[in-house]
């Protein structure tokens, strides 16, 4: 079995490689990769091995004007859009794909196209802001979610919540949809722990939906509690000036450090060091950086939005709190700084993620769900 | 000094973004006509003659100097060249200085050229519009000792708290638009006495007519500024969807006016509060367009976490409508708490559903207040008076030049 993953951007967000790797590594389907919004055209470096093919379609917003000629001589008889469009299902063929799969429900949406002219299946992936964001902010997006929903042979969703979210929004079956966990690699297994009292931890982009000024405003709680802390956010985005700002105004400057984006083996130093582990989301399908924390032994305190509480149980496995109340958060991270014992809360949670989030059942039950 | 010369540094004008302007300088204009306004500005001429007319626009235009836009006609840069040459011993100084901060020799033209319809200019007196603005034009190098005035009008110390420290030695009068402005420069070690403050002045309404009648029951709150994050918005809709949900009897509904890059965020993030249905975004909207939103409205809302002083929150109180505002920035200072409205603790959404239904559940309270706050806008923030005061500003630090070279 042979399958085309279409990818926006290389050379592909973690979590995609780490599914790509599970895949290639656990089964004998044949993956390829083809990115839409790539910089150049044609063949591209495989990001990690194992890849039967890698390359990036034709982006006509972004070429050179040399290869426009080029293609623009090649298709010189044809409409231009018409050759747009020839260029890109060219490409395509060339791959010989048995099933097309969508990483994102929005790339479905526009590129669905390419399915109808080579008569091939195609399945997507919804992940989050493609179910909870762009249908409230865009027009008409609603009805070509449902569109393509009953187009595609299968639809794969990452957590519970985002299946849910998905039926109630097309009013399609939920026996289409499959829900399908991410992998969260073996490496973070071996993370060295060496706790240091009072040291928070936060990982996320800098953007509206993680809610970072909810914790802001509790860790100004936390300071004004007399409690000895310091908080680590690692990520980048658009919210910088607003944190950075918010740091200034509560008299945090001291106490939060906005570390910026940071590579997997620096992550690894700051896992070692935590004590806890938060995630103030607003909005999320399933965040990878809390599965990875959990596996790396931190204990954590998270929000209960999206598919998160499918997965921690309050008290059990980590701490839920309401998403968007800042009281609540503060309890969260008072609450288990000063815990006794998270040895039983670490170990569940270890337990949890290895149980869900393995690279052979992730596999396993994509080889399954493609073989529609 | 018969009529001075005064140079007006602007980003935009007339601009959509900030019709205050348009009308301060206008009224300067009118009512003194002995000050001669020279604007240094991007061209943006489409906006304002909607707010004081065609012929207006016109006549404050017309001693306009435009920063000249990069282009590959040839013309534009024949006439720079000439200005340049024609103005050979200001040029070099500009050019060494451009070269002793790092420039290419390219770079270097590149700033002649855009400040090219300022070169062998005279004038007694530099307004420059905005710290913001100061930051980035070079008024010592090209005038020399001329007294500079800037305004600070917030967004500035707050989001940079040193990166304005060069510019503060550069000029040598700050105009600020309120105490609280005031204390951030002086902490900055500005010296008070070379500060003045003149607040911003609400615009005169036209619409008064006659008061819309409808139930106690049905509550409408609005907020009118750019969605951005400096204003809040997402502790105004939490606050919001606490009140609906505390007072299901009142119908509430709220009217967000604006445009900005919290948009998204904010539609979704009433999605998740369950208000969507309450909450109605309008988009951007004309000064006309505002007035009328914001006049039909029974409680104004700005919950800002950064803020100089607020306009929108001035003429709403212009208009009559009592406030719900945070206590960030200029804003204690342009509401009263408890006279024309109310003043909350920022980053509060549970003070600010507190306040909220406390005015929803009182219309009287509201009646007076709004009353209340009308006539103190009309009584301290009169166009007249702020017109006033810049004049004298002026004329102060014009004074005070002459004095000081007298005196050497």
């Amino acid at each position: 079995m042979h399958i085309l993953e279409i990818l926006n951007a290389s050379p592909g967000e973690t979590f995609i490689r780490e599914h790509a790797k599970a895949i290639v590594e656990h089964t004998n389907v044949q993956l390829s990769w083809a990115y839409t919004q790539a910089q150049h055209t044609g063949s591209a470096r495989p990001p990690l091995k194992g890849l039967q093919n890698c390359f990036s379609l034709p982006n006509f917003n972004r070429m050179q004007s040399f290869r426009k000629v080029g293609f623009r001589l090649k298709y010189m008889l044809m409409h231009w859009e018409n050759a747009k469009k020839r260029a890109i299902l060219n490409a395509i063929e060339k791959a010989r794909p048995d099933i097309i799969h969508f990483q994102f429900a929005s790339t479905a949406i526009q590129w669905a196209w390419i399915t109808d002219d080579l008569q091939i299946p195609f399945t997507f992936s919804i992940r989050g802001s493609d179910i909870q964001v762009f249908p409230y902010i865009t027009d008409g997006y609603t009805d070509k979610l449902k569109a393509i929903g009953e187009k595609a042979a299968g639809i794969h969703a990452v957590c519970e919540s985002l299946k849910q979210q998905f039926c109630s929004l097309t009013h399609l079956s939920p026996k289409k949809v499959e829900v399908i966990r991410t992998v969260i690699s073996d490496e973070w297994h071996n993370v060295r722990r060496n706790p240091q009292k009072g040291y928070l931890l936060s990982v996320g982009r800098l953007h509206w939906a993680k809610g970072f000024p909810d914790l802001l405003l509790a860790a100004h709680q936390l300071l004004q509690d007399g409690i000895d802390f310091k908080l680590f956010i690692l990520g980048e985005g658009p919210e910088r000036p607003l944190l950075e700002y918010m740091i200034r105004d509560l008299g945090l400057q001291e106490r939060i450090h906005l570390e910026g984006t940071k590579s997997h083996d620096e992550i690894r130093t700051y896992f070692a060091k935590a004590q806890v582990f938060v995630i103030s989301s607003l909005q999320e399908g399933f965040p990878n950086a809390l599965a990875e924390a959990m596996m790396a032994g931190i204990p954590v305190v998270t929000t209960d939005c999206g598919g998160i509480k499918e997965i921690i149980q309050h008290r059990h496995n980590g701490y839920l709190c309401r998403s968007g109340d800042v009281q609540s958060i503060y309890e969260g991270m008072k609450s288990t700084l000063i815990a006794a014992d998270y040895n039983p809360c670490i170990n569940n949670g270890k337990e949890i993620i290895n149980r869900l989030f393995s690279e052979k059942k992730h596999a396993d039950i994509f080889t399954n769900f493609w073989k529609i | 000094m018969n009529s001075p010369k005064i140079l007006v540094v602007i980003s935009h004008w007339p601009s959509k973004a900030h019709p205050y302007l348009t009308w301060l300088y206008y009224r300067l204009k009118e009512v003194y006509p002995r000050l001669q306004f020279f604007i240094f500005s991007s061209s943006d001429k489409e906006f304002g003659e909607q707010l004081i007319g065609k012929e207006a626009v016109k006549s404050c235009l017309k001693n306009a100097l435009y920063r000249r836009h990069f282009t590959l006609n040839p013309f534009p840069h024949l006439i720079s060249c000439y200005k340049i040459l024609t103005n050979i011993k200001q040029s070099y100084k500009i050019f060494l200085y451009c070269r002793a901060k790092g420039s290419s020799i390219l770079q270097c033209y590149g700033q002649l050229y855009y400040f090219s319809s300022l070169l062998g200019k005279k004038f007694d007196l530099i307004y420059i519009n905005a710290l913001q603005t100061a930051k980035h034009f070079r008024s010592r190098n090209i005038f020399g000792n001329t007294p500079i005035i800037a305004s600070s009008r917030g967004q500035d110390f707050d989001f940079e708290p040193e990166g304005f420290d060069n510019v503060l030695t550069q000029i040598d009068h700050l105009h600020v638009l309120g105490e609280y402005l005031k204390h951030k420069a002086v902490s900055r070690s500005f010296p008070p006495d070379q500060i003045t403050i003149i607040p911003p002045a609400a615009l005169p309404v036209t619409i008064r007519a006659g008061n819309l009648v409808k139930s106690d029951k049905i509550i409408t709150i609005t907020s009118a500024s750019r969605l951005a994050w400096t204003k809040g918005y997402i502790y105004s809709l939490r606050a919001v969807s606490m009140v609906i949900h505390q007072l299901p009897d009142f119908h509430i509904n709220y009217h967000i006016i604006g445009d900005g890059p919290e948009k998204e965020f904010l539609q979704v993030e009433a999605v998740r509060l369950g208000i969507q249905s309450n909450v109605i975004f309008h988009g951007w909207q004309s000064q006309d367009e505002v007035n009328k939103l914001v006049f039909s409205a029974d409680i104004y809302l700005l919950l800002s976490i950064e803020e100089g002083f607020n306009n929108s929150v001035l003429q709403a109180q212009n208009l009559g409508i009592p406030c719900v505002v945070s206590n960030t920035g200029g804003l204690p200072e342009n509401v009263e708490d408890g006279v024309t409205g109310l003043v909350i603790p920022r980053y509060d959404a549970d003070a600010a559903a507190k306040a909220l239904q406390k005015l929803i559940q009182e219309p009287a309270l509201r009646k007076q207040m709004g009353e209340a706050a009308s006539l103190r806008v009309n009584q301290h923030f009169s166009l007249e008076k702020q017109v006033r005061q810049y004049a004298d500003m002026f004329e102060n630090v014009i004074r005070n030049h002459e004095d000081h070279i007298r005196l050497q």
